[in-house]
């Protein structure tokens, strides 16, 4: 009896001792047309049991298809917020209000700040015992993108930077097709990329899309597996379109790529390891015994 | 007393007149009923939580782990890590840490600290950044009332020599909406 009210208790302790870092933010996002100046606020709270220390921080935004970056300059210089550091207690929330005030002298640009509003256990976790431990801490995060659009001459224009192809693709590995575009125009842009494979005897085509704003970079990835029978020189052309507001000349470029199947090399193999055997001639011992 | 009687008469008459003027006969007449109409504009909202089971304040204690270069790994779920949506949008969910695992000057680097899981098939064993790195995209939302959970899976190999004591750092857990950074119209 003693017995199952000790497991009784210590299940108790351990359920209780469940916890997280609960982060809600409220609006998720901001979207800013036709004026230089914006006033406004989102709502952060802690839906949880522990109490939470938070921080609200203004970033510029970097984005390609696996990757974000939070950075400072460009449009986090037009960011300006009020409560910037707080406590938050279970079930407490809080305003937080801030402005963007676009230079008078900016051109017309598609931009993309950000809030980041990020949530830490307010108590410093204790390690308890010794010999090497490891402790690590949570923290939630919420990204607050604030998209920026003026009006004024629309530029569109993207840059193909690079365009890396595999050399070789053993099968059935699959081989990574990486292209990086640069906007150098002052409007965000969509796009699509394809790219057609050329090879002896089949063809192959992939398809992929994105978004990137100007100034910025977007590094696009893309896997291709062939097939059983997919063997040779294949040639990989990439086309990529875009044009948000009107469509623009696509952007192209080629290269090539060998394509081996893997089944071909182990043949090989076996047909060389089979020669040798064949042309090695074992010798014959001839024992002589003398009968006594 | 007789010739009182018509000032009496006439007193009776005007007192009448008056009691006429004062009295508000109650008429039975029905009220308009009202409406009103009540309305709440529920906005986009993102509420994400990590949880590590059986230890307090979110923190994830890996324990005693000896110095033998050996990978070991916590699989996610409900008594080690996960990741949990109770969001009313879609969020794409990023992983970061904070920098090496550190104990004062001793530090052991980053690439030892490795994540998996989040019900993610393309997914692969990655160590961790201080960037962002994409873990999930499009999580999404749940139905009303529940939330979406899923399991994180860490690695961590401590190299040999390593210092003994408590190493620490903090990994992030970000959301942000699914194409909440493109414009929606030109």
């Amino acid at each position: 009896m003693r017995r199952a009210i000790i497991t009784l208790i210590l299940l108790v302790f351990f359920l209780s001792s469940v916890s997280a870092v609960n982060l809600l933010v409220s609006p998720t996002r901001f979207e800013i047309k036709n004026t230089t100046h914006f006033s406004g606020k989102v709502t952060v709270e802690n839906f949880g049991n522990e109490t939470i220390d938070v921080t609200v921080d203004k970033k510029r935004i970097l984005k390609d298809k696996t990757h974000l970056l939070l950075v400072d300059g460009g449009a986090s210089d037009w960011i300006k917020i009020k409560e910037t550091k707080f406590t938050l207690r279970p079930k407490e929330h809080k305003d937080v209000h801030f402005e963007v005030n676009v230079p008078s002298n900016y051109n017309y640009r598609d931009s993309v700040g950000a809030l980041v509003i990020r949530a830490t256990p307010k108590s410093t976790p204790q390690a308890k015992g010794g010999g090497t431990q490891f402790v690590i801490m949570q923290g939630a995060e919420v990204i607050v993108p604030i998209v920026i659009g003026l009006p004024g001459p629309i530029k569109e224009s993207l840059k193909l930077e690079k365009f890396k192809v595999p050399l070789i693709i053993i099968t059935p590995l699959p081989g990574e097709f990486r292209y990086t575009l640069k906007n150098t125009g002052n409007t965000y842009q969509n796009f699509t990329g394809t790219i057609t494979l050329k090879g002896w005897f089949t063809n192959a085509k992939i398809n992929s899309k994105g978004g990137v704003y100007p100034g910025d970079e977007y590094t696009d990835v893309v896997t291709w597996r062939p097939g059983l029978w997919d063997l040779g020189i294949y040639h990989a052309d990439a086309k990529i379109e875009y044009g948000r507001y009107n469509p623009q000349r696509p952007l192209e470029t080629t290269s090539q790529v060998i394509v081996i199947p893997g089944w071909l090399i182990v043949l090989i193999i076996l047909l060389i390891v089979w020669r040798f055997l064949k042309g090695k001639k074992m010798p014959i011992k001839i024992k002589i015994e003398r009968e006594q | 007393m007789r010739s009182f009687a018509p000032l009496f008469l006439l007193a009776a008459i005007m007192m009448s007149i008056v009691g006429m003027a004062y009295y508000q006969p109650v008429t039975a007449q029905a009220s308009e009923s009202t409406t009103q109409t009540l309305q709440a504009n529920v906005s986009d909202t993102i509420a994400i939580t990590a949880t590590w089971a059986g230890t307090e304040n979110g923190t994830i204690n890996l324990g005693n782990v000896p110095a033998d270069n050996f990978e070991r790994s916590w699989e996610g779920g409900d008594t080690a890590e996960q990741v949990h949506t109770y969001s009313n949008v879609a969020i794409d969910l990023y992983v970061r840490a904070a920098g090496d695992l550190t104990k004062g000057a001793d530090k052991i680097a980053l690439d030892n600290l490795k994540y998996d899981g989040y019900a993610n098939d393309t997914l692969q064993k990655t160590a961790f950044d201080t960037t962002y790195a994409l873990v999930k995209a499009g999580w999404g939302p749940p139905s009303q009332g529940a939330h979406l959970t899923v399991p994180v899976d860490l690695f961590l190999t401590v190299p040999f020599a390593t210092p003994p004591g408590v190493y620490t750092t903090t990994i992030y857990h970000a959301a942000v909406q699914a194409g909440g950074t493109e414009p929606t119209t030109p």
